[in-house]
């Protein structure tokens, strides 16, 4: 009540600032004119009672002036002055205003750009009812964790049992589908969902109905599927006759009868469900077979995610105790995990966490050499104001007065830079989104100006003002007024260049830190990039098939894969085709059971085997070296005697050797599935999903003696005599001449399978680059703007020793020599800061240390050049000034 | 005017609030009751009494509206709001045992201890 009050008097008056005034000047005129009559009938003459009026009253400015504070309208009138008086100032020093919004600009667009990505994969709640109380049930083990979680039905049954913890339970399964809209087929994100998905979320659709449990497939109902928002603006033109449409996924037919709402995504962040269909349990009745699929609650709403596991924990172990090998319990259903789902599940939160919060770490280093920077160059810059703010001061100005007037230049010199700064980061982490690697599927998420951005830029402003603005307002406000009374020249404090000094060292105590950890990321990525695979990773073109749900099967992908390597080899400037189901860093991993007759196994390890079916040409392809025996060839077909090359780390494991492997014997599978095959060749080692770890042991097994076509993705390689990317559309256009409806996921140069690969390391290395670049300009800017103050400054001193008889040259030395102590100080102490900071990035790097002593000595050396370049200016200066003018400026 | 006696700090607003609870009054108006009401002994800095006006208006403890004035011109009258009467109250009371612990302790003969 109060305090609407205040704000009702405030705003009146603010807005009615001119009403305002004149009521106040006809109130206060009407006691004097009441006053000056009362005096006039009490016999004083009109003359004289009307200077006793006006002496009774007191002086009206004066309580003008106080009536307008008591609005506290005297803040907003001296903020109005202050911000015109602080735009004149930055008018007169464009140079310095330009240099300090362009770096607050990217400071907090900086900021604002990885808060962005980080409030959008770690922070941000999903769009559903009470996100809050929902949670995420996963069984984990030694080989499961997190989002990886197995579950089945009859396990999902036993947890939605339990109503007096969940208010409702639901089975989530992601996948990617081939969805066939009018003819037209493409690759979508979706999930099969328990029918009580929509209503255990609290999403109504925008369009159409959700699931009833009446949809359910097992009760024999006709297949249906939601659509979302956005698939139904793409491929339907968001035209409201879409309800009642038959759709294909994966070959089935269902019909749409609903459309979500534009802003559901679904609780998988990163990707947005396109079709969302019901699950049939009966494909997961089996308690024995475990799938990757979430089990999402509600809690109800006095239940905690603590009392959740505590009761579900002990559930899991009965659950398991029964039915289950001991090893596959152990692997996977350990332990019961129950974390909140209120922020939706994601592979690309694991992934990318500990990458985001390095950046978020980066660039808060970087806005705190942003400050350092500019509080540094506003120390030096009023060391030349300090005439005027001691003007100020004996004019009458309190020291707080002064003190706001200086914050309010800061200010508005964050608020011009933020602005820009906001907008350039939200482009900018868009353009981040869309580099993020699309394994999974496309990601869709997009960063937008919300509160959340906005209030984090507005906090990130204000912090700015304070850290910047502070020091030297305290500093300039300090100011005596002696300058002003003996009309001397303006003289700076030894304590003020001393403070200057200090936090030019300390920006590079900091700016030691970012480029320090830029330099050990990108000769990370180099490390890693220069990694010898094994294999020829420069002339190999992958194209990438999925005849999963496609008409390809059996026969028929059959002979396409036979065309295929016909027509692909024929190509000009290509030198070898082959096909393989695990081709090197492509992601599928296809493990075996193995026995070797004649060997104990020391570990687990030795009893699995990594596998790749391989054609005809596959070692050709890529370059790889047969050591002993023969590579796969035309003669492994169908019906010839199953054979294998190895390569040598498995030769050495089993054999003791890559010689005395050839015509040794090793089982695969066991029972019915058992196959026995003779080694004929050993290869070569090669990385094969990991960069950073040494070789497997692979066994190669020839593609044609596979008992069963394989209905899985595989991949056509292609190796060329000349750069492979140069011919991705040579071989596309020829697959599409061949067979239009061919399952090409994609064509890929192996050099962009692997940096692909790199995603995360490539994302770090440049922007920890940009970052250190950005630094090391500061850094420049930072020393200059101090030089250029202090040499003007030292122009007397200077002066006095030229006309003593010094060197100009001595001059020059001398400033620079000073500079020099200066930039040394800092790298020490940056020197000392990094090793201690850097240790976080620890994991990330490859084939380094963080503390490793020729980087942190490369890091000194860069930034103490560009301090000695950012010297010259000033210090040639130093060298030209003239005697004569410089005394008589004394 | 000897006898005059200064306001005590803080004082100001509470003597208006009083002022105006006896009914709606211009400035000027204030002054002449307050003078009036205290035989002329309180000394009131005129021009003070504006701020002290505004002060109470941005607190929503007074408000006022235009009205006509003995001498037909237009005067701006203040009135108290609830809050107002409320703080009015408050501040009484605290004044009366205040002053009455005040007067106790000055009264005190060297008997009484």
């Amino acid at each position: 009540m109060k305090l609407f009050a205040s704000l009702k008097s405030f705003a009146r008056a603010s807005m009615l600032r001119s009403r305002m005034e004149r009521d106040m000047d006809n109130e206060m005129r009407f006691h004097l004119e009441a006053r000056t009559a009362d005096l006039v009938r009490q016999g004083v003459p009109r003359a004289v009672a009307e200077r006793r009026a006006y002496a009774e009253f007191g002086d009206v400015v004066k309580w003008k002036e106080a009536g307008r504070e008591a609005r506290g309208l005297r803040l907003l009138n001296d903020l109005g002055a202050d911000l015109r008086y602080a735009v004149r100032t930055m008018r007169r020093s464009p140079g310095f205003t330009i240099a300090a919004v362009v770096s607050i600009a990217l400071g907090i667009g900086a900021n604002t750009a990885i808060f962005g990505l980080i409030d959008l994969l770690l922070l941000r709640p999903v769009p559903v009812r009470n996100p809050y109380e929902l949670v995420h049930i996963t069984a984990t083990g030694e080989r499961s964790s997190g989002s990886s979680g197995l579950s089945n039905y009859p396990w999902f049954r036993e947890v939605a049992s339990r109503t007096d913890l969940f208010s409702d339970v639901m089975l989530v399964r992601h996948d990617l589908y081939k969805v066939s809209i009018s003819g037209r087929l493409e690759q979508l994100m979706g999930q099969r969902v328990t029918t009580n998905y929509f209503t255990l979320l609290g999403v109504a659709p925008v369009l159409g109905r959700t699931f009833v449990a009446a949809d359910q497939p097992e009760k024999g109902a006709s297949p249906v599927a939601v659509i979302s928002y956005g698939l139904w603006q793409r491929r339907f033109s968001g035209n409201a006759n879409v309800l009642g449409t038959p759709i294909t996924v994966d070959q089935k037919p269902y019909t749409i009868i609903g459309v979500t709402p534009p802003e559901f995504t679904g609780i998988l962040v990163g990707w947005t469900m396109d079709v969302i269909m019901p699950l049939d349990p009966t494909e997961f009745m089996d308690a024995r077979n475990w799938a990757t699929m979430p089990i999402i609650a509600r809690m109800k709403p006095d239940v905690n995610a603590l009392a959740v596991r505590q009761q579900i924990e002990p559930m899991l172990q009965r659950f398991a105790a029964t039915g289950i090998s001991e090893r596959f319990r152990h692997r996977y259903l350990e332990h019961a995990a129950v974390d909140s789902a209120a922020r939706g599940l994601s592979d690309l939160r694991v992934e990318f966490s500990s990458p985001l919060r390095l950046l978020m770490a980066a660039v808060g280093v970087l806005l705190l050499i942003t400050c350092v920077n500019l509080a540094g160059l506003l120390v030096a810059r009023n060391v030349a104001r300090q005439h005027e703010i001691a003007m100020r001061v004996a004019l009458g100005a309190s020291r707080m007065r002064v003190m706001r007037q200086l914050l309010t230049e800061s200010a508005l010199l964050a608020l011009l830079g933020a602005v820009p700064g906001v907008l350039l980061a939200i482009r900018s982490s868009n353009l981040l989104v869309e580099f993020l690697p699309q394994d999974f599927g496309p990601v869709s998420m997009a960063v937008r100006a919300d509160w959340r951005i906005l209030t984090f830029a507005f906090a990130a402003t204000a912090g700015t003002t304070l850290l910047f603005g502070l020091i030297p307002a305290w500093q300039a406000a300090r100011a005596t007024v002696a300058p002003v009374v003996h009309r001397t020249s303006p003289r700076t404090s030894t304590a003020r260049v001393r403070v200057g000094q200090a936090l030019v060292a300390a920006q590079f105590a900091l700016s030691i830190v970012l480029v320090a950890g830029a330099v050990l990321l990108l000769r990370t990525l180099l490390n890693l990039a220069r990694v010898d695979t094994g294999f020829d990773r420069e002339h190999v073109l992958v194209v990438q098939v999925d005849p999963q749900g496609t008409s390809y099967e059996r026969d028929r992908l059959r002979v396409f894969q036979g065309e295929m390597l016909t027509a692909l080899g024929s190509l000009p400037g290509v030198r070898h085709v082959s096909l393989s189901t695990s081709t090197p860093f492509n992601g599928n991993i296809d493990g075996k059971r193995l026995t070797v007759p004649g060997v104990e196994p020391r570990d687990a390890d030795d009893t699995v085997i990594q596998v790749n079916l391989v054609g005809p040409n596959y070692f050709d392809v890529f370059g790889l070296p047969i050591l002993r025996g023969r590579p796969i060839d035309g003669r492994d077909q169908a019906g010839s005697a199953p054979v294998a090359v190895v390569s040598d780390a498995f030769a050495q494991r089993y054999f003791g050797g890559a010689g005395a492997a050839i015509g040794r014997q090793f089982m695969t599978g066991s029972g019915q599935t058992a196959v026995t095959y003779e080694i004929v060749g050993v290869t070569r080692d090669v990385r094969y999903q990991n960069l950073r770890t040494a070789s497997e042991r692979l066994a190669y097994l020839p593609w044609f003696q596979a008992r069963n076509v394989r209905l899985a993705p595989f991949e056509f390689v292609v190796s060329t005599n000349e750069d492979p990317a140069r011919s991705i559309n040579m071989i596309r256009s020829e697959i599409q001449r061949l067979r239009p409806d061919a399952p090409i996921l994609a064509v890929r140069t192996m050099t962009g399978v692997i940096n692909g690969r790199l995603f995360a390391e490539r994302l770090l290395a440049t922007l920890g680059t940009f970052f250190a670049l950005v630094a090391l300009t500061l850094a420049a800017v930072g020393t200059y703007g101090l030089l250029t103050h202090l040499g003007a400054r030292r122009v007397p001193e200077i002066g006095v020793r030229l006309a003593l008889g010094a060197h100009p040259r001595q001059m020059m030395w001398m400033t620079i020599r000073e500079n020099l102590t200066l930039a040394v100080t800092g790298s020490l102490i940056g020197i000392a800061g990094a090793v201690v900071t850097l240790r976080v990035l620890d994991n990330l790097l490859f084939g380094l240390s963080p503390s490793d002593a020729v980087n942190l000595a490369c890091a000194a050396l860069i930034l103490i050049l560009v301090s000695l370049a950012a010297t010259i200016v000033p210090a040639r200066r130093a060298a030209s000034v003239d005697p004569l003018v410089a005394l008589r400026y004394e | 005017m000897g006898k005059n006696t200064e306001l005590l700090q803080g004082t100001l607003d509470l003597l208006i609030l009083k002022a105006i609870s006896l009914g709606p009054l211009h400035g000027y108006g204030v002054l002449l009751r307050l003078q009036q009401i205290s035989n002329d002994t309180l000394q009131i800095p005129q021009g003070s009494l504006y701020p002290a006006l505004y002060r109470l208006e941005h607190q929503g403890l007074v408000t006022f509206e235009w009205g006509e004035s003995e001498n037909k011109r237009q005067a701006k009258y203040y009135s108290l709001t609830a809050a107002g009467r409320k703080r009015l109250r408050e501040e009484t009371n605290y004044w009366q045992r205040l002053s009455g612990a005040i007067g106790l302790v000055l009264d005190a003969a060297p008997g009484d201890v």
